[in-house]
């Protein structure tokens, strides 16, 4: 065990590397930098332009731009994200936390759903429930989540007014709230967003879930106990979902880079202030130190997820692990 | 004046980039800093920039020029406050010059600031500023530009070290408005300052709320979570509440749009440009162009056709010019008489086919739609237009280099017509810097320069009605549209007219109807 985690960890600092460094070479093809469309205007000096570019380091070329930032970042410095005036450090300790909370809630919700709807479809398998279950969450996986966040946001949100449109707190005295209220308050806002990609998530969970409940249930200790007089939904909670739920659970880690992607759009349409959000306008605005920093945290998460969910898939699931 | 409290809600697609005020390039943090920090006058509500006529006293209660207008003398207002209580003197107003004109800090409008030589302050509330030369915008260029900066608190601070600071990113400023809270891409609070020595704002606060996805802004709007929309688009009219709570007001705009030739060759600038080196050429486009109902299919009313280099909202346009009338069969014919021959719908000259690519940027809905009818408005006399769409970022990177044949290109103005030199005037060291086209006039730059630099109103007009109308003869563009701004309001939100370079400049004066106060309007921050 602890010699595959050291080298998934080795795998993670590679990828990570290769990302990066294939990020960082790419955008060296994109036009123009952080200085040309935000310093676009017939009042401003061309002068001013490359004053700037010259103190952000952009005066220099792409080669000793590489070797610098490298540097700094194993130094543990992500550099300055000019767009925002503030250090790419502190860019992202401000937005990640909001990203891990919105992908979290979404993978939590999703992955819950996705198991309940699952072993509904199974217990009835092949009813209306069954068919009609197994309709919705087609749709679930077809729908784009940015279609659907567009759609949740103009009929829950502004429409019928039963969520925010978009932001993460609501305006008023929050000084004067109590925790819970804020929790309350923050839950509200979270619900459309995180709703959205939890959707994605179950529906894909679900559809898993269910295909690998019904391999299990042809099994012989399945027979056995129902033998045993336990009623079909024990048979189904206690003894067929433990052995059915390792492969969809290795699946979340799989998922997890799709999630981050979905959540680059959600956080767009509801004005989620996270790390989604900061890699679009990063990339609009052509701040490459903000787009290298948002990239490189998705990598690891998505590695460390990885690794995470195959650690968990083993414990809940050992037979797998005594798979050749 | 009796304070009505509220809290007004601003949905903004934008947020500000900084709150330090030399660093600020967009609209966005103009508004937040311009309601957070005050100038030393402001601009009148006929945004007249000649000379000191309608200036409003700001921070500066008065001030004197100097017999030969080398000096102006700012007398300050010895109530103006900064918002930890200290007062404001002559001291920021040095300090916020030596930070503007500081390379190292890299302020943006620093070329506003270029003909001041130094500031003396023989008193804490007079500040003495010394030109170097007389210009006749030189009151409008220091007052619009400069924002006196709290020294007190910032002057300990190296000036490279300005850009994040603590002190940068939660400011201590002098305007209407204190900071309260600032959620990057997400909120910025602002409350009223009760201390204001112009008396405090009858609103509790302001608060801009952004998002980044338009649908999104104009949704905070409708849905009754914001009070403000600085701009509602064509698409956003059609959801307007039929019971009124929304309601939409005008204000000018600033901005021009227009299809702009590449007077060079695209792959050798050293070489005239092979259709568009044809002034008759580019005058027949603009006579095969339908202005008038590109505008009406893309805009509805939203919009008007351009005149020329200029929006109408500067106090230096001029309606009455000549333009290039629509006229389609004139246009033919004028292609016929230079050797463009019509074959089978397509006009060719030698074997070389009348065709051109067309860049836009693919972030315009507008230009998009403009495009595709200008496409199809000048295929119906033989021209083949191939449009080109380019990520925003691609789209500059191209009009920077020069990289394309015609584009539809779009301009912000400000109240000061001196831009119109950069964008249209010779390229060169002394003006043309975003003359993408590379079009060259004597006539025009000549003109422009004697109006930069003449002492009236009536003389300034004057030169530009020359200037304007020589680029209009020449051609260099097809002046497509100007949007007419309109700005969404929550009806329990009264602003007053709106200023068009600066939608928040009344925002002390902003009202909010007591009977309509929503829970989101308490705040304990709100002061009486």
């Amino acid at each position: 065990m602890t010699r595959r985690l050291l080298a998934r960890l080795l795998h993670a600092v590679v990828v990570s590397a290769v990302v990066a460094t294939s990020v960082f070479v790419l955008l060296q093809f994109a036009p123009g930098d952080p200085f040309a469309t935000a310093l676009d205007g017939a009042d401003i000096p061309p002068g001013v332009r490359a004053e700037w570019r010259a103190r952000y380091g952009f005066d220099q070329p792409p080669t000793v731009r590489f070797v610098r930032w490298a540097g700094a970042l194993l130094h543990g410095q992500l550099g300055y994200a000019a767009s925002r005036h503030q250090t790419v450090s502190a860019v992202v300790a401000d937005a990640a936390p909001r990203t891990i909370l919105l992908v979290g809630t979404a993978l939590l919700v999703g992955f819950a759903a996705g198991i309940v709807v699952a072993l509904v479809q199974v217990r009835f398998h092949r009813r209306w429930m069954d068919r009609t279950l197994g309709m919705l969450t087609l749709a679930g996986v077809a729908m784009p989540e940015f279609l659907a966040g567009l759609l949740a946001m103009t009929f829950l949100g502004a429409r019928w007014r039963l969520f925010p449109v978009a932001g993460i707190t609501s305006l008023g005295d929050a000084a004067a709230w109590s925790l819970g209220e804020r929790a309350l308050d923050l839950l509200w806002h979270l619900a459309l967003p995180a709703g959205v990609l939890a959707v994605a998530v179950a529906a894909r969970v679900a559809r898993h879930q269910r295909a690998a409940l019904l391999g299990v249930l042809r099994e012989d200790f399945i027979r056995t106990a129902r033998a045993k007089g336990l009623s079909e939904w024990d048979v189904l909670w206690r003894h067929a979902l433990p052995n059915a739920v390792g492969p969809v659970i290795a699946l979340l880690g799989l998922a997890l880079p799709s999630l981050v992607g979905g959540a680059v759009l959600i956080e767009r349409v509801f004005g989620w202030p996270g790390m989604g959000l900061t890699l679009f306008d990063a990339l609009l605005a052509r701040d490459y130190p903000l787009v290298l920093a948002a990239v490189l945290l998705a990598t690891i998460l998505a590695v460390v997820a990885r690794t995470v969910t195959d650690a968990v898939s083993e414990v809940v699931a050992p037979r797998r692990a005594q798979e050749p | 004046m009796q304070p009505t409290g509220g809290i007004a809600v601003i949905s903004t697609g934008a947020d500000a980039e900084t709150l330090f005020p030399p660093l600020v390039v967009s609209n966005q943090g103009r508004a937040v800093t311009e309601l957070l920090y005050d100038k030393l006058a402001d601009i009148g509500p006929g945004l007249n920039t000649i000379g000191d006529v309608g200036f409003v006293p700001r921070l500066a209660k008065s001030w004197d020029w100097s017999a030969d207008s080398l000096t102006i003398t700012f007398h300050l207002d010895p109530r103006a406050r900064w918002h930890d209580g200290q007062p404001v003197t002559a001291r920021d107003v040095q300090y916020a010059f030596r930070i503007w004109t500081d390379s190292a800090v890299g302020a943006v409008q620093r070329s506003a600031l270029a003909t001041v030589d130094s500031i003396a302050a023989p008193d804490p509330l007079t500040a003495r500023v010394h030109f170097r030369e007389r210009t006749p915008e030189q009151f409008y260029a220091f007052t619009y530009t400069l924002m006196p900066l709290p020294a007190h608190l910032l002057s300990a601070l190296p000036d490279t070290a300005l850009h994040d600071a603590p002190a940068v990113r939660a400011p201590i400023g002098s305007g209407p408005f204190r900071f309260v809270s600032w959620t990057p891409r997400a909120r910025l609070e602002l409350s009223a300052n009760a201390a204001y020595y112009a008396g405090r704002p009858r609103i509790d606060g302001i608060v801009f709320v952004v998002a980044a996805q338009g649908a999104t802004v104009a949704a905070r709007l409708l849905a009754g979570e914001a009070d403000f929309l600085e701009q509602l688009s064509p698409p956003d009219f059609a959801q307007l509440p039929q019971d009124g709570a929304v309601r939409a007001q005008s204000y000018g705009g600033f901005d021009y749009s227009f299809v702009q030739f590449n007077l060079r060759d695209a792959r050798a600038s050293d070489r005239p440009h092979p259709i568009f080196g044809d002034r008759a050429l580019r005058r027949a486009l603009t006579m095969a162009t339908d202005r008038a109902t590109i505008v009406r299919s893309v805009f509805d009313s939203l919009a008007r056709p351009a005149i020329g280099p200029f929006s109408r909202t500067q106090w230096t346009a001029d309606t009455t010019l000549t333009g290039i009338a629509f006229d389609p069969a004139g246009a033919a014919r004028l292609l016929d008489s230079l050797g463009w021959r019509d074959a089978n719908g397509r006009r060719e000259r030698g074997g070389q086919p009348l065709a051109f690519s067309l860049l836009v940027p693919a972030s315009s809905r507008t230009r998009q739609a403009a495009a595709v009818l200008l496409q199809a408005q000048l295929k119906s006399v033989g021209v083949i237009v191939t449009i080109e769409q380019a990520d925003f970022n691609a789209f500059i990177d191209r009009a920077h280099r020069g990289a394309f044949d015609a584009m539809i290109g779009g301009m912000r103005t400000s109240p000061s017509p001196r831009g119109v030199r950069e964008v249209w005037g010779t390229p060169g060291p002394a003006r043309g810097a975003q003359n993408w086209g590379r079009w060259s006039n004597a006539t025009f730059d000549a003109q422009v320069d004697s109006a930069l630099s003449a002492s009236n109103a009536a003389a300034v007009r004057a030169h530009f009605r020359v200037a304007y109308q020589a680029v209009i003869d020449d051609a260099p563009a097809i002046w497509l549209y100007e949007p007419r701004l309109f700005a969404g309001l929550h009806r329990r939100l009264t602003v007053g007219a709106l200023r068009p370079d600066a939608w928040w400049a009344g925002a002390a004066h902003w009202t909010i109807d007591p009977a309509q106060r929503l829970p989101r309007d308490r705040r304990a921050s709100a002061t009486p």
